[in-house]
Parts: C-alpha cells; structure tokens; sequence
C-alpha cells in the first residue's frame, strides 16, 4: 500500500509538475500504478535487461536499434552506472534469445505501425517484455520513418504527414551543433532564434561589416540591438545579446533572418573600449571564435562543427504530400531579395509582408531618409525623397524577379519617423555633423517627434496622410519597377497595402492619391499592369468595420501582431515584467504573441473575414504575423477560411505541413482545443 | 454497478487494451495490448488512473472498493504463479511503476522487487539456490524502497542518464521566471 501511495504521490512530485507544464499535459490526467512479478535480469550470466527501438531514432534508419546489460536490473541500463552493450552483441552471446526479440520487435511494429521504444528483461534465458511505447524521435528520424513507412506499405500518407509535428522541422532548417562534437559551454541565455552559429566575435556593426567583407565569420555580440544594426546582423552569423527576451529586437529580427540568436545572457559583461566580453572566468576579445546555439542558449568556446541543414529526400517527399492536401497558401514576410530566394526555396508561394522601412536602413539610405526628416517643407522632402526612389526601386526588381509572378504585399511605411533619428547625444552630434546642420536644430526636430506612445502614434497611414510625398515615392518605386519588368515579358503582381488604416476614410484617402500616381507610371512607361491596393487590419476598429472598408479595400491581411497588441490594450515591448507572470500562472492560456488567442484576438479576425466577404465578394484575406508559422495558428486560420499565412521564410515548411495537418485533423474528434 | 478500478493481465488474455490508454496510462494499456497479442509479458495488473484521481480529490484516501480489487488481483496473480506475496518459502515479488497516459520519462517513480523482507529473502534464497542474486535484488529493493516510499534521499546523486533532462527543464523555467 505503501508504494501504490508512494506512486500516486509522485504525480505530485516537483519535477513531474514541471514535466506537465513544460509539455503541456493537464494535471488531472492523474498516472496510472503498474503491479507486476518481478522477472529478474540480475539472475546470473544467463539473464539481463535491455531498451531498444525497432528503428534508429536519431536518423530514423531501419535498422533495430538498442543496448542491453548481462545480469543486471532495469535501472542499471538507463543509469549510466555500468557500460551497456549493443543489442547486435546479444545476437553472439544468446542467439535464440535474440532471434525471438526480433520477431518480437517486428510484430509490434507491424501491429502498431510506428517505430516502438522497447523494454526487455531475460530470465535464465528466457525474454520477457516489460514495455512497449511510441518512441520518441529526432525531426529527421520523424521525416524519415513518416517517408519509409509509406513506401513499406505500413502506412498511407495522411498518417504520414501527421506523424511530423510541424514544429518539429524547426529542427531541420537550420544547422545544428553535431551531437558528436565536443563542445565548451561557457554559459547559457535564451533559445532566442534557432540554429547554430559559428563566426569570430564582433562588437560593433562596423567591424561585423568591415570584417564579413574580407570573408570572414562573425558573431555580432550587444548588449542589446536597435534598428540601426540591421547591417550588422545581416552579415552575422549568429547574435548574442546580455539584455532582452525572446520577443526583443534581436530576438525577433533574427527569427525572420533565420539566424541564430541567444539573448538575455545576463553573465556576459561586455568591456566595449577594450574589445573583449567576460563570462565568469572566461575573457573572450573581439577575433576569438565562438560558437552559438540558438535552439538551446549555449554559448561555446571555439569553433565547434555543425551540421548543415538537409532538405531534398524524404524531407522534400513529406512537403509534397503535405501541398497535396492542404488549402491554404502559404507565403512569407521577406524585405529583401535574398530573404524572398529563401523564401521560394523553402516553399513560399508569394511574399505576403514585404516591409519598407528595412529597406530605409540600409547603407547610405539612412542620410537621405534622415535628409528627409529634416526637411521644412514639402519640396525638401520630395528633394531628398528622390535619393531614394531609385534605390527603393531597384529592391523591388530584385524582389519581383526572385518571385517570379508570385505576388507580392507591399507594405508602405509604417513606422514613426523617430524610428530613423539616432538617439544618443554622441550619435547625434555625429550626425549633425555630417549632415551639417546644427545640433540645437537636430535636437529640437528630434524632440518634435517625440511621442508619449509611438505604437499608436504618427505611423502607418497617418503618416502616408500628413506626409504623402513619401507614400508617393514608394508607389511610384514599385510600379517603376514593375512596368520595367513587365516590358520585358515578366508577370508581375504587386499587391499595394496600407497599414494602420482604423477608419475607410484614411484608406480611400491615400488609396485615391496612390492609384493616380500608379496611373501615371504606367502611363509613361506604357504598360498596363495587374495590381491591388488592400490595408492591413491590425486595429480593432478596422475588424468591427471591415464591411465599410472591404468597399476600399481588394484584400485584407491581418497584422496580427500589432492586432493582439491593440486587442489586449498591451505594449509587447514591455510585456516583459508580467507576460511571462501570467504564462506560469495560467491567467493567459498561451502567450497571445506566440499563437494567437483564438478567443478574442482570433473572434475580430472571424468578424473581419466574414463582414469583409459579405461586402466584396472574392475579397482576399490573409495573415501576416509572426503567428502566420504556429501551428495552432495555422490551423485556426485554416477554419476560418483565410486564403493564405504569411510568416517568416524559415517558417515556411512548417506552416504548409500545419496547414496539412489541418485539413487532416478537420471534423476530427481527437483534435486537441488549442485554447483550452 | 461498482466502478472498476483494477485490470488484470496475465497469459489467457488482459482486461485492457491500447486504446484505454487514458484509464491505464501509456505503459498499463500497451501492457494489456502485448498480452493479448501473446507476447510473453510478466503478468499483474493495473490500477487505474481515475483511482489517482479520486486519491487526491478525497484527501489522499483511496476510493470505496480499491483496495478490495487489489487484494483480488494480487490473489489471482498469486495463484497464477503459484507463489505467494509475503510468504516465507514461495515469495512473490513484483514491481509497481507509474505510468501517465502521455510518456513522462524519469519524472514519476518506481518500486522494484517488492516483497522482499528479511524473511523472504531466506524463500528466495532456497527457491533460486543464488544467494548473491537474491542480496543484489534485497539491496536494490531497500535503496528504491527507502528512496522513493520514505523519502531518504540518497547522499549524491549518481549521473542518471534522465538527469540532464530534468536539469535541462528546471533551467528552463527559472529563465521563465526572470
């Protein structure tokens, strides 16, 4: 009575609750308590105990796959205390015990069609099962044994796709730390962007640009990043902050660039003048190799091998059946050309959010948008402007020939122009310097725009209303491009959208001035192109109201991003102090930026598409969050009958493997509630 | 009627399946499953989940009728194998495990070789004819058994191989935390 109590109890244990939360698993499903006579592997040399799994389960190879100890009990194996030996050694030692285990394994296998994680205990030379489960598996292991089994006629496809958990392939597309390298951790902080990195520590941008350009590898480390080091992040192979979460600046640009990121490292203490960061007693100068993880948080010393992601084979067969079933679209966020090449190699069937204002970073960019701010009146803007068009413009040729015919959202400015003023006093004596003005003038332009709160501040359209020679310029840069493009034979479809529109009226508004000078363009240059001008829904107003504005609007893309922002009434920015509060105490289910909450957030997106629909018919509606490539997001946007997701490049194949596995799971009744 | 909170298992056939893995948890469902496929499994039997359930919602007390199931079971199994639970010269020991419906390695515990007292040592002994192996299983039982239904914890903690995972998730949720 005693260890059924002691059994029970253990359900209550510290590390089982922890166990339940981490994973997921309700704390009323209760455990169940197993008697059983005791079969004795520690019986002599003729007895032993042994765990094996009828496939390999790291690489998913046919092949029985297992360790056994001689004369020894159940724990032993596992506990590391003696040196098991492997399961083909049984086949020397015992040969009829060894036979009957496969016919064993092999009939399990074929009875529960999937790969069994085994537990085995010989009795004086006679086998006696004691478990058999699912086992648990790598993402490559999954792909590969999902593909194998159909071929083997075990399975049909559609248990196949469903036995990769989307998530899962996370794991695959990027490089890895090999298992098999020894590795030096010297510290750890968050698994901010997955993969790994390996590259030459960097401080500044500039070095990290500087020495990237000679062909070398860098790790860009900061106690945290802003906007401006785009350029930075952009040549490096992995980031690594001191401060900031997993939706900081670093965190979440390194996630779209599919980049290795560790942030939040709060034992790294960065010595800038010196060049050199210190971990406890460890001092790494700028040069030293290091190596990142940013799946586990692991910062290595040196360089350590890594293992490059594999996409064709089984990977590429799974990603077929899984396009043969699903419905919905799947495109991704990409700025740039290089992320939208991405993009396509991973699956992506148009860009869905491409934003403008990366494209205001870049190089020398910066001074004419900075020219720009600084400008008194309009025909100074327009002036500084021009220095952009063509810029702007030769990243959408980029982009359009990369997607070759796919469409293409583009998203007109949206952040306040703050965003592109620098902010510390030597940043900004530097660059009245340079843009020789004076730094009373700087700081008085630069206070001017201060904001009490810029997420609902002067950005969006309310800036493309006040200021719509910089609208102006950005369509006349896109359909430039695309009418260059469709003279010689390409087919282009861009797709104009407007962001932050709360009232039709700032849509029609902007939407009237932008259609004349797309007119215009294709006027001159004498082509007539294919194209859309649609708005971003990502306040709630724009959601209740969506009948009104799907009469301006040719398509809707959810911003559910800033939507849940809006929703909940909450900066995600400081959400920091008790997000993570509210996770842990289950006041919120989920984290609302992570997938989205079905309930609220999810019920102004339902009332969006349907008094959009009912207004235009045929209006395409998607979504262009970071939730675009969440599974349970995915899935959510599926019943609800959006066209397409959009999500960060890297994302991509998850989100057309969920997008499967919800029609898959459609009407079934064992589809886990993701709310609940 | 009653509710049912035992499921036997033994050669002739288990009153579970694989798909009770809800009541039975993972390892007592697949259990039933083996058996009744005719694979040689060690027969016993499995207490249900629900009867976990009501454990703690009435206070840590058993519900009506469980232990008189358990008795039944363990007699039934004592008479399957011919032996008997406590008894000097035929000993019966099993084990009793936990076993959640989703797989929760290492988190849960585990009692191996219940049944053995200095008495029954003496019947294992005479019915093995190996005493080495009947001490190695008598000190397995009194480390598991002091460890796991006491609560006397070990000195050091050896390096298990499930060790690591668990350190991996507490560290993740104290980076939760800050």
């Amino acid at each position: 009575m005693m260890a059924v109590n002691a059994v029970f109890e253990s359900w209550n244990n510290q590390r089982a609750i922890i166990y339940r939360k981490d994973y997921s698993i309700p704390d009323n499903w209760g455990t169940a308590v197993n008697v059983q006579t005791m079969v004795f592997g520690n019986m002599g040399d003729t007895s032993g105990t042994g765990v094996a799994f009828t496939r390999n389960p790291a690489t998913g190879e046919k092949k029985f796959y297992g360790e056994f100890l001689m004369n020894a009990q159940g724990e032993d194996v596992v506990a590391g205390i003696r040196t098991p030996q492997s399961i083909e050694k049984l086949k020397e030692r015992m040969p009829e015990v060894y036979e009957s285990l496969v016919e064993i394994y092999q009939k399990l296998e074929n009875h529960y069609k999937d790969m069994q994680d085994i537990e085995f205990t010989i009795q004086d030379r006679k086998l006696y099962m004691l478990q058999t489960r699912t086992g648990k598996r790598t993402a490559a292991a999954a792909v590969r044994i999902a593909v194998e089994m159909v071929k083997e006629g075990l399975v049909d496809k559609k248990t196949a796709i469903l036995r990769v958990e989307p998530e899962q392939l996370d794991q695959l597309l990027h490089p890895i730390v090999d298992p098999k390298a020894k590795v030096g951790v010297i510290a750890r902080g968050l698994p901010a962007s997955p993969g790994a990195g390996v590259g030459k520590v960097v401080f500044t941008v500039e070095s990290a640009q500087e020495m990237s350009s000679k062909g070398e590898r860098v790790i860009l480390v900061r106690q945290e990043t802003s906007p401006e080091d785009i350029g930075g992040m952009n040549v490096a192979q992995g980031i690594l902050t001191v401060r900031g979460g997993m939706t900081s600046h670093a965190a979440v640009v390194a996630r779209g660039m599919g980049k290795c990121c560790v942030t939040g490292c709060k034992d790294v203490n960065i010595d800038e003048g010196k060049r050199l960061f210190k971990v406890n007693d460890n001092i790494i100068k700028e040069g030293d190799w290091i190596t990142l993880d940013g799946s586990t948080g692991n910062i290595m010393l040196g360089r350590v091998k890594l293992i490059q992601p594999e996409l064709s084979g089984n990977f590429a067969q799974l990603m077929k059946w899984a396009d043969e079933i699903r419905k919905l679209r799947v495109r991704a966020n990409a700025d740039t050309s290089h992320d939208a090449q991405v993009a396509r190699d991973f699956g992506a069937e148009g860009i869905g959010l491409c934003r403008t204002e990366h494209m205001f970073f870049e190089g020398k960019r910066i001074d004419a948008v900075r020219e720009m701010i600084l400008s008194d009146t309009e025909k100074e803007r327009r002036k500084a402007l021009a220095k952009i068009l063509p810029m702007q413009k030769g990243d959408f040729k980029e982009i359009f020939k990369v997607m070759d015919g796919y469409p293409v959202t583009i998203r007109l400015l949206d952040p306040p122009l703050h965003e592109f003023l620098p902010h510390t006093e030597e940043e900004i004596e530097a660059l009245a310097k340079e843009m020789n003005v004076s730094v009373e003038k700087l700081k008085a332009k630069s206070n001017s725009l201060k904001e009490f709160n810029p997420m609902l501040g002067h950005r969006g359209c309310r800036l493309g209303i006040t200021y719509p020679e910089i609208y102006e310029m950005q369509v006349q840069a896109v359909f430039e491009a695309a009418c260059e493009l469709a003279k010689k034979g390409k087919k282009i479809e861009p797709e104009i959208m407007i962001p932050l529109v709360g009232h039709v009226n700032e849509l029609k508004y902007t939407k009237d001035r932008l259609i004349k000078v797309a007119d215009e363009v294709m006027e001159k240059m004498g082509v007539n192109i294919k194209y859309m001008v649609g708005t971003m829904i990502e306040l709630p107003r724009a959601a209740i109201t969506a009948d009104k504005i799907a009469a301006e609007a040719e398509f809707f893309s959810f911003g559910t991003n800033d939507l849940t922002q809006t929703t909940f009434g909450l900066s995600r920015d400081d959400a920091g102090n008790f997000l993570p509060f509210y996770i842990e105490n289950k006041i919120l289910p989920k984290d609302p930026f992570v997938a989205i909450d079905q309930d609220g957030v999810g019920e102004l997106i339902k009332m969006g598409v349907e008094k959009g629909r009912a207004a235009r018919a045929g209006l395409k509606v998607g979504i262009c969050g970071e939730h675009g490539g969440e599974p349970s997001s995915v899935e959510f946007c599926h019943k609800i009958g959006l066209d397409y997701v959009s999500c960060s490049p890297f994302r991509v194949p998850i989100a057309r493997l969920a997008a499967a596995h919800a029609v898959l799971k459609e009407g079934r009744a064992d589809t886990i509630s993701t709310t609940a | 009627m009653k509710k049912k909170y035992v499921y036997f298992f033994g050669p002739g056939g288990a009153e579970g399946r694989t798909d009770m893995k809800a009541l039975l948890g993972g390892k007592g469902a697949n259990i039933a499953e083996m058996t009744n496929l005719g694979i040689p499994v060690p027969p016993g039997f499995t207490i249900s989940t629900e009867a976990c359930n009501e454990y703690f919602k009435n206070n840590k007390k058993y519900p009506d009728g469980l232990w008189d199931e358990v008795e039944k079971n363990l007699a039934g199994l004592e008479d399957m194998m011919g032996k008997k639970f406590g008894s000097n010269s035929q000993p019966l020991l099993v084990s009793v495990r936990s076993g959640a419906r989703a797989s929760m390695p290492g988190m849960m515990d585990t009692v191996l070789n219940l049944g053995l007292n200095k008495n029954t040592l003496k019947g294992i002994i005479e019915m093995t004819g190996n005493e080495r192996f009947a001490y190695d299983a008598y000190r397995r039982f009194i480390t598991m058994f002091s460890g796991v239904v006491l609560g006397i914890k070990k000195k050091k903690k050896k390096t298990e191989n499930g060790s690591e995972v668990r350190q991996g998730r507490i560290f993740l949720r104290s980076q939760r935390n800050s």
